[in-house]
């Protein structure tokens, strides 16, 4: 099944084109990283994705589990099991995170045309959900993301997708910030949320990330387009060469 | 950007839902205010001698007084001589001796308001005096309290009960000649509620009062005073709701508070008054003079206070700090939204020594509305090591709205401290935008954003108190968002 | 006992006998002031503004507005300007005095003169940045100024010299009145730093000085402006400077208020073009019965400004000072990014603070923060310093001093905080125990 197709997606941020024709399609149990330097539109592209405002998309689409997701608000594209892990996890002083999660979780149920979890069972989900990211407890009942560290925000949002378990995650430079321990239990967390029905996109500067959590495609983002695409091998020689080999590489080469 | 903000102004588009009037036959007097007014309200209630005469000492002041003008709200000149300045409900006898005998309309009213009268009190621990425009018409637990020496009841029953308590405190925090508002209320308050906790005594359950403009044309001047004797305690809970009514209303309340040594007093608002409709018609005048006194050393008077009603609202609840040691607290929380208007915050003068405050403001304007917080502290020549914290942080939600932060500070000690912080933003698009993408429809993300934003103020709040300011801040606030 | 109103004759007496720039139109502009003061008057108070500041005691003078003719030599204007070799323009007594003065070899582009030196009329420059409606000192400054510094600078020209208006009272007239106008325009680009020094060679001497400046900033122009009032303790001072910035200006603004029986300042900008950025630094230091008022006020017009004030005080002894700070945020100017804060060292008993830092905010998507505090030197630092050996009056002192100095180290010029920094350490308030 096709769980995401881009196509010839081009977007503007302040009538400056970032996005300069994309194409790429993510397959149900499948997991891409996109690699490239900073500027080449990697940021633009998860928060389209997710349909952040200040985004014009000026020609394209994209097609979620065959819907177009254009018109969607934010949170009708997380009801349907869109995720985005946030490079930046932003601070939300006075709401604790308990009280976030569950909202999420009963948000997304609701979507679902499922009850909202009682508090025990609702514990007890997150609890199990805890231990994957190897978080204390005492996190739940902190401000969202107030005072975490960049590993504790981190490990939050992996948190917040083990009980979300959307059907699309998109990891925004998830290892940035990240000591290799923290970096470790992030993959561990992310690889057991691996499955056959649930895509991942991953969204890296660095090779690093993709020896823990391996993919099944490594596409190049320059510019505003895939210039590149190929299996895991390619991000190898992407951190053998780097990335200004394909500032030399021709139009159009790639998806 | 358009767009948020036009989501935005969609939700904070709200339905004032205690809106209702109760079809109830009422006694009033006709609109008008002069010495006989005075005297006839005087002779309704039955009031000694020396009442009657505080009060036509403050309507001869306030006859000499001028409105003031210095706040920050604009409005047409109110007109004293088109309201009605009592307004009952119909009553067969004396008043109600028990809830059996309180008219089963007036009950369903609070019902609808959700006050937590007879079975429903108990099991809640609330003990009501509910105000229902001029007259106190149900007061549940007083048994029980006299148990404990604890007078909770009616004002008006103990100018007849405790005269003395009333020639004693009256007026003693807040004089007549104090302002404008409190020399009308003076002169012409209609009941409220009078507390007395006796030296030592904690009280065991939280005393609640609610209040409710109903009849058309009618000021609300009602007055409350609080006693709290040598290490006494005691928690007070406020309402308040009024009906949809296309006239401006004036409520103009007067409430006392005295703390004895080491007596502590919690004071905790949800001001619910109806603000008008979205293009400021109708809606309460809330003018409201509200003093605190820390008489005793090592007193504690806290404030809270969760205001999303009113057209209007003019209040700075206040505490001074006379013992030595004494506390101060303020918490705030101001909703305004539509055309509504709020000038409001709090005086801490310090003059004992070791005296502290905290105040903890937060403003949220949505709609075309004007929010100002206005606060002084004062830190007279005797109040060694006085210490004031302040912070004071205003949210605004759509570009037609406006937040001001007027703070005096004035310090004649060299010892005291001082510390004000202020703040003023939008609410932030990431924090939106994040609750969003897990999920969160733009109405329950930016309740929880508003509601993160007053924890400080809501935590002070008793439980069941929390429980309905956090949903009326969510009410308050709807359509305003985009 | 006098009211204040036998003071408002007394300067409406002097209107007619003022002669500078006797043009038509200026004279129309004095006339009209003194109409303005008329239905005014010098400001009670019941005025907001004037809220802490009594006038009382100045209501009970009587100025004299004819000096004894006084001669300074180079070698005292050389001691007591700020800093050396710069241009100077130095007024005495109210007087100008060309010898004194430094304006020769001035670039092409920068015209720097006495108001009585000009040969131009300049009316239409007059009463651009200050408001005559309102109670204070603005129609009476506009009804009698005599002299004052009148700056232009023509596009793109970017003077790097600093120019030192130096104003002293030398003590030979008691009680001398000095109304003093100064005017400053920067056109597109244009870059200066002027400092505006009052000054007094008698400690005991006595009189008034009211000042306006008016400042007009052009697009991209920069404006280092310096005050430093140091009259005596004896002595009354008014002050008010007032600019326009357009698009991508930057007024640098700092006022350092030393002296003066009664000192008083009102500094406002009005941003008035996209990009325009403010600083405002501000240092009072105030001893024995001094009384201090800083009032600043800051208009964000227009979309995409900023502003960044901060304003410390040190009072010692008997001393009073009042800071009122109002930031406001018009209507669609949206991006305003303001901050201000104000910080109060109290030294003894008896010494009083004032302070009000307002914000005004009628659009949404700003980013606005105000901070005061008002507290005593830290005892924990005070503990420190003295284990390390110092004496408690040493150890005091340096504590204020770091204190006060903090602002100094906003200022973008090394030369002028180096000068203002030994100043501030000659009149540092002695700190005694509390």
């Amino acid at each position: 099944m096709k769980m995401l197709e881009i196509k010839n997606l081009h977007a503007t941020i302040d009538g400056k084109e970032i996005l300069k024709g994309i194409d790429l399609t993510v397959n149900a149990g499948e997991v891409h990283a996109i690699m490239g330097p900073n500027g080449a539109g990697k940021s633009t592209l998860s928060n389209v994705l997710a349909g952040r405002d200040g985004y014009e998309i000026t020609q394209g689409e994209i097609l979620y589990k065959g819907e177009n997701l254009i018109d969607l608000e934010p949170e009708e594209r997380a009801q349907r099991g869109v995720f985005l892990a946030f490079q930046y996890p932003v601070e939300i002083p006075g709401v604790s995170n308990i009280y976030l999660l569950k909202a999420a979780l009963n948000a997304v149920r609701k979507y679902q045309g499922l009850d909202e979890l009682d508090a025990i069972d609702f514990l007890t989900l997150v609890r199990s959900k805890m231990e994957l990211v190897k978080m204390d407890e005492q996190f739940l009942h902190r401000s969202v993301n107030e005072g975490f560290s960049g590993g504790e925000k981190k490990r939050n949002e992996i948190l917040q997708m083990a009980l979300l378990e959307p059907a699309l995650a998109i990891l925004d430079e998830t290892d940035s910030g990240l000591d290799i321990d923290a970096l470790r239990i992030v993959s561990e967390g992310v690889n057991a949320l691996r499955d056959t029905d649930r895509s991942m996109i991953m969204i890296t500067h660095y090779q690093r990330l993709l020896d823990y959590i391996v993919p099944d495609y490594v596409h190049v983002l320059s510019n505003g387009r895939i210039v590149k695409s190929g299996d895991k091998d390619l991000a190898k020689e992407l951190e053998r060469s780097g990335y200004s080999w394909i500032h030399d590489a021709p139009e159009g080469v790639g998806a | 950007m358009t767009d948020q903000t036009q989501q935005l102004e969609t939700l904070t588009r709200k339905e004032y839902s205690a809106g209702f009037v109760t079809d109830i036959e009422s006694d009033s007097l006709p609109p008008g205010l002069n010495e006989d007014v005075i005297r006839e309200i005087s002779r309704i209630k039955n009031e000694p001698e020396f009442l009657l005469e505080w009060r036509l000492k403050a309507y001869r002041h306030w006859l000499t007084m001028d409105t003031p003008i210095w706040a920050h709200v604009q409005y047409p000149e109110v007109d004293f001589q088109a309201i009605s300045y009592y307004s009952a409900p119909k009553k067969k006898t004396d008043g109600p001796k028990s809830l059996d005998e309180v008219d089963p309309e007036l009950l369903r009213t609070y019902e609808k308001l959700g006050v937590p009268l007879d079975e429903r009190a108990r099991l809640a621990g609330v003990a009501v005096d509910a105000v229902f425009d001029s007259v106190s018409v149900a007061n549940t637990f007083q048994d029980k309290l006299a148990e404990q020496g604890i007078i909770f009841m009616p004002l008006s029953k103990a100018v007849q009960e405790y005269p003395e308590l009333i020639k004693q405190y009256l007026g003693s925090v807040v004089p007549y000649q104090d302002n404008y508002y409190a020399a009308l209320n003076s002169a012409v308050f209609s009941d409220g509620s009078f507390v007395y906790i006796p030296k030592g005594v904690r009280c065991p359950m939280e005393l609640s009062t609610y209040f409710r403009i109903n009849a058309a044309n009618t000021g609300q001047f009602e007055r409350t005073l609080i006693i709290a004797d040598d290490d006494a305690y005691v928690s007070y809970l406020e309402g308040c709701t009024a009906p949809m009514r296309d006239e401006n209303q004036l409520h103009a309340a007067v409430v006392e508070l005295v703390a004895m040594n080491r007596a502590e007093i919690k004071y905790s608002t949800v001001q619910n008054w109806y603000p008008g409709d979205e293009n400021g018609k109708g809606g309460i005048y809330n003018f409201v003079t509200k003093r605190a006194a820390c008489r005793g050393e090592s007193s504690k008077v806290s404030w809270t206070q969760v205001e999303t009603g009113s057209a209007i609202t003019w209040k700075y609840p206040s505490v001074v700090l006379q013992g030595d040691n004494s506390v101060g607290e303020f918490y705030s929380v101001a909703v305004t939204n539509n055309m509504q208007q709020a000038d409001t915050g709090t005086k801490m003068i310090h003059l004992g020594k070791n005296t502290s405050s905290t105040i903890i403001s937060k403003g949220i304007s949505a709609g075309r509305s004007q929010n100002a917080y206005r606060g002084l502290v004062r830190m007279g020549p005797n109040a060694e090591n006085a210490r004031n914290y302040t912070e004071c942080d205003s949210l605004l939600m759509g570009d037609r709205c406006a937040a001001h932060t007027f703070p005096y500070i004035e310090v004649k000690n060299p010892t005291a401290k001082v510390e004000h912080e202020a703040s003023t933003s939008k609410i932030s698009e990431d924090q939106l935008f994040y609750c969003k993408q897990r999920g969160l429809d733009t109405e329950d993300a930016v309740s929880m954003i508003v509601n993160g934003f007053c924890k400080q103020v809501i935590r002070e709040l008793p439980m069941e108190f929390a429980v309905e300011a956090q949903n009326l801040l969510g009410l308050s606030l709807e359509g305003s968002v985009g | 006992m006098k009211q204040l109103a036998e003071i408002h004759t007394a300067f409406i007496e002097r209107a007619d006998d003022v002669s500078l720039l006797n043009t038509p139109a200026v004279n129309a502009l004095r006339q009209k002031a003194k109409a303005q003061f008329e239905r005014h008057g010098l400001p009670g108070k019941k005025q907001e503004d004037w809220k802490y500041t009594s006038l009382w005691q100045l209501g009970q003078e009587q100025f004299v507005y004819q000096a004894v003719e006084t001669t300074l030599d180079a070698e005292t204007i050389d001691r007591l300007a700020l800093v050396t070799g710069s241009y100077r323009l130095v007024i005495v007594d109210g007087v100008f005095q060309p010898e004194l003065s430094r304006l020769a070899d001035l670039p092409q582009g920068v015209k720097l003169q006495a108001m009585s030196q000009l040969d131009a009329d300049i009316a239409d420059q007059l009463n651009q940045q200050i408001d005559l409606e309102k109670p204070g000192f603005n129609a009476l400054n506009t009804m009698l100024f005599s002299e004052g510094l009148y700056l232009h600078i023509a596009n793109d020209i970017q003077l790097s010299q600093t120019i030192e208006l130096v104003v002293v009272n030398s003590g030979k007239t008691a009680n001398l009145a000095v109304h003093l106008r100064h005017l400053v325009r920067l056109e597109n680009g244009a870059k200066a730093t002027l400092i505006e020094h009052y000054v007094a060679v008698d400690d005991a001497a006595t009189g008034l000085n009211d000042i306006v400046t008016e400042v007009a900033l052009a697009q991209d122009a920069q404006l280092e402006h310096y005050k430093l009032q140091q009259e005596s303790v004896t002595s009354y001072h008014v002050a008010t400077m007032a600019a326009h910035q357009a698009e991508g200006s930057h007024w640098h603004n700092a006022n350092i208020s030393l002296g003066g029986k009664l000192a008083r300042n009102d500094v406002h900008s009005r941003l008035e073009g996209e990009a325009a950025h403010l600083t405002m630094s501000g240092l009072y230091l105030v001893a024995g019965d001094q009384h201090v008022d800083n009032h600043t006020r800051i208009d964000h017009s227009v979309a995409n400004t900023s502003s960044d004030e901060v304003y410390k005080g040190v009072m010692d002894e008997k001393s009073h000072a009042v800071f009122n700070g109002k930031v406001f945020v018009h209507k669609d100017a949206q991006k305003t990014d303001a901050n201000q804060s104000n910080h109060n060292l109290l030294l003894s008993r008896g010494c009083e603070i004032d302070t009000k830092p307002e914000m005004e905010i009628y659009a949404d998507d700003v980013k606005c923060g105000h901070g005061s505090t008002v507290g005593q030197i830290d005892m924990d630092q005070l503990f420190f310093l003295r284990a390390r050996g110092l004496d408690e009056v040493s150890a005091r002192s340096l504590l204020t001093f770091a204190f006060a100095v903090d602002v100094l180290e906003r200022l973008p010029s090394d030369e002028i905080k180096q000068a203002l920094s030994t100043v501030i350490e000659q009149r540092l308030p002695r700190g005694a125990k509390v």
